[in-house]
């Protein structure tokens, strides 16, 4: 049982620890970011720095870091869901719903700090 | 464990529920920048540590050669992350339940309130 679940969990290290990559729109920035969203490493093609003026360049590693981030996410999420046997998610959410509401969520806690103090 | 020791616990978990409300509260515009390759790409991170923003000076993108400054992006963008964690890590240090940082009990809940023991599955 225990060789078993820490086999589970040595298979959710690996996939933190494996290393995704992702593009900006035009294929010419790749970032290549771990499982747990730390990014490793940014190139920018020759071509990225040719034809891109300054803002747009650093617009475009933005959305190769947003989509390195996302592809790592669904295969971390695939490999939770194998392990644990659970359907994986259609989609994963982004790393910040648009739905969230900061008001809400001080609300929520607010209401948790009421009911223990 | 003692019904003052609870008490005190059940005072501290409000006192950090509070806390955590007005930590999400803050300003959506707060965010926390840093700089790479003296000042050639700046990166900006919100609140929820999440990469809002990366500029890349003309100058910079004239004259430093692409692979140099992909690497100056990097840094800018993972000194910017180090900077929110920071904060999150400050403001969880600050906490404490029953005497110990928020940080530290999350990082060893089973010691974060000694004397409890897990209750058996009953089969």
């Amino acid at each position: 049982m225990t060789d078993q679940l820490n086999g589970r969990l040595a298979r959710i290290a690996e996939a933190q620890e494996a290393v995704y990559e992702g593009t900006d729109d035009t294929g010419t920035v790749v970032v290549r970011a771990t499982g747990a969203g730390r990014v490793e490493d940014v190139y920018l093609s020759p071509q990225a720095v040719r034809d891109l003026d300054a803002q747009a360049l650093g617009a475009a590693c933005v959305t190769a870091v947003a989509d390195a981030r996302m592809i790592a996410a669904q295969a971390l999420a695939a490999t939770i869901a194998e392990v644990s046997g659970q359907p994986a998610p259609v989609d994963v959410p982004a790393s910040v719903p648009q739905t969230y509401d900061p008001a809400s969520a001080a609300e929520a806690l607010r209401a948790v700090a009421r009911r223990a103090g | 464990m003692n019904p003052d020791a609870l008490s005190a616990i059940r005072r501290d978990i409000a006192a950090a529920m509070e806390s955590a409300a007005d930590f999400v509260e803050r300003p959506a515009s707060e965010h926390y920048q840093a700089a790479a390759g003296d000042g050639a790409v700046i990166a900006t991170v919100g609140v929820g540590g999440q990469l809002l923003d990366v500029r890349i000076t003309p100058q910079a993108r004239r004259g430093v050669d692409n692979l140099t400054l992909g690497e100056h992006v990097r840094d800018a963008i993972r000194a910017a992350e180090a900077e929110a964690e920071q904060a999150r890590t400050a403001l969880l240090g600050s906490l404490t339940i029953g005497g110990r940082s928020v940080a530290d009990i999350l990082a060893d809940p089973g010691a974060g309130l000694p004397g409890t023991v897990r209750p058996r599955r009953q089969r």
